[in-house]
């Protein structure tokens, strides 16, 4: 297989900025954009001998771990001992997902295939636990904006811009993590940019339904709420850079903050500080994404989590958020960083002091 | 001679005649006197207003010159990539430039061309090292 084949299942997933430092990191040359990249690696006598290699196995690791919508439950000893034997027992039938995996199957199967439901594609197994992949065709919409011609006729005069509405297919790869130690399992479906929310947990649900055909039991019932997390973590001011903020103030007015450029946190954001001071009583997050920096070698990256609540969540009391938002993870283990900072929240606060020192 | 001294005489020996050399020692003095936090994300209308004026006019785009140029080396341009629906992505100095030699800049989110790249890019400016320098004595005094 030729790298330029691997590269272009990588383009189908894989945002440009962190697609640029996988490149980076494993010394392979890259163009402006994906075409050009792609040319290049055609072409070029530059890339290193083990290079198709490496671009499989980040392949591989951003199933595992980019771009994911992810839900977490608590599992009792007994349905982790009986899930993790389960698996080990499940053999993944011959599928052309299967055949491919890591990669996708080509743009032309794809493009030919109807949307199906979650299949299991393969079974990983490390260290620190069991994954089973699943594969999917799902349809995303997609908008784009239409140029305006002559010849559409008088009925789209009077309008300045033009949105024009279509579904492409894309390959998903959805996983379902059993660690092998802690009782915490955490479900993945791929979030690319665009997909909406609605979309995404209905991908749990197929999910959900596939592990419960498969291995006879619903473990994914109860699906752990989330939305305390926000309020802890941004009152958490070493524990990563809060780059998003939604909340209510007690002078009855929402906000929504976003920093513009990276590295600076809103926690300690001039505006931020000087508003929050001004208030009576502390500010109520709904809405919180934060990043961390990391070192991969000869590049840095910037795995983020967003918990995109609700205002109505800081007043109900059965208003959960089930869905964590997980983005920009280069690996596996800026995804398990990423986890571990999610997981250090539902323990009890006494043990969260600890929070490390990573901006 | 303090330093601001050296930076109005090497203006004034550099640009005598320009119109926007006199501007430029007035916006050096109001980014000289924002706190640290205010100077990160520097736009022109930020700056005109900064110095007094309606809008970004010629003359300030000649004092930015000024203080852009190798000769004085006080701000530094970025550049941020605004998108339908004001998603903002900053534009690294290094890929601008492959950017503009080449003709094409690529996505930050799907790697694709974007067309006209020229016409989403919206500059700002921070300080350079030397100016953070100077800002520290500044503040610090």
């Amino acid at each position: 297989m030729a790298i330029a084949d691997v590269a272009s299942s990588l383009r189908a997933r894989v945002p440009w900025e962190v697609a640029q430092k996988i490149l980076e990191g494993n010394g392979i040359p890259r163009g402006m954009g994906w075409d050009r990249t792609i040319e290049k690696l055609a072409d070029s006598n530059d890339v290193p001998g083990d290079g198709e290699g490496d671009l499989i196995e980040a392949m591989r690791e951003h199933v595992l771990a980019g771009e994911k919508l992810t839900r977490f439950y608590s599992m009792s000893s007994d349905d982790l001992v009986a899930l993790r034997a389960a698996l080990n027992g499940l053999t993944i039938s011959a599928t052309r997902f299967s055949a491919a995996y890591p990669l996708a199957i080509s743009d032309a199967d794809i493009a030919s295939s109807s949307i199906s439901r979650p299949t299991p594609a393969a079974i990983e197994l490390n260290d620190d636990g069991a994954a089973l992949v699943f594969a999917s065709i799902r349809a995303q919409e997609v908008r784009e904006p239409v140029e305006l011609s002559d010849d559409m006729g008088g009925a789209l005069s009077a309008y300045e811009q033009v949105v024009g509405i279509r579904h492409i297919k894309r390959q998903s790869m959805d996983v379902v993590w059993i660690p092998r130690e802690g009782n915490i399992i955490d479900v993945r479906i791929d979030f690319p940019r665009g997909m909406l929310l609605e979309q995404g947990i209905f991908a749990h649900e197929q999910i959900r339904e596939q592990l419960s055909l498969i291995f006879g039991q619903d473990y994914l019932s109860n699906p752990v709420d989330l939305f305390p997390i926000v309020d802890q973590l941004y009152r958490s001011p070493r524990d990563g850079t809060v780059v998003e903020l939604a909340f209510g103030t007690s002078t009855a007015s929402l906000k929504h903050e976003k920093m513009r450029r990276s590295s600076i946190c809103l926690r300690a954001e001039t505006y931020h500080v000087g508003g929050s001071a001004a208030l009576a009583a502390p500010i109520e997050p709904y809405r919180i994404s934060v990043q961390w920096e990391r070192e991969h070698g000869a590049v840095n990256s910037r795995p983020e989590l967003s918990l995109q609540g609700q205002f109505r969540m800081t007043h109900l009391v059965d208003a959960p958020l089930h869905e964590a938002v997980i983005r920009k993870c280069l690996d596996t283990a800026d995804y398990n960083f990423v986890r571990s900072r999610v997981e250090s929240y539902m323990v009890p606060q006494e043990s969260n002091e600890a929070a490390p020192n990573q901006q | 001679m303090s330093v601001m001294e050296d930076i109005r005489q090497a203006i004034a020996t550099s640009w005598p005649t320009v119109p926007g050399a006199d501007l430029s020692i007035r916006l050096l003095e109001f980014v000289l006197h924002l706190p640290e936090p205010e100077t990160r994300l520097m736009t022109m209308p930020m700056l005109a207003r900064g110095v007094g004026l309606n809008g970004v006019d010629q003359n300030l785009l000649t004092a930015i010159t000024i203080l852009v140029s190798s000769r004085l080396e006080l701000l530094q341009p970025r550049a941020m990539l605004i998108e339908d629906g004001d998603q903002e992505f900053e534009v690294e100095p290094d890929d601008l430039s492959v950017a503009r030699a080449e003709g094409v800049l690529a996505h930050p989110e799907t790697g694709e061309p974007i067309l006209d790249f020229e016409d989403k890019l919206y500059p700002f400016f921070v300080p350079t090292e030397r100016l953070k320098a100077i800002m520290q004595n500044e503040h610090g005094a």
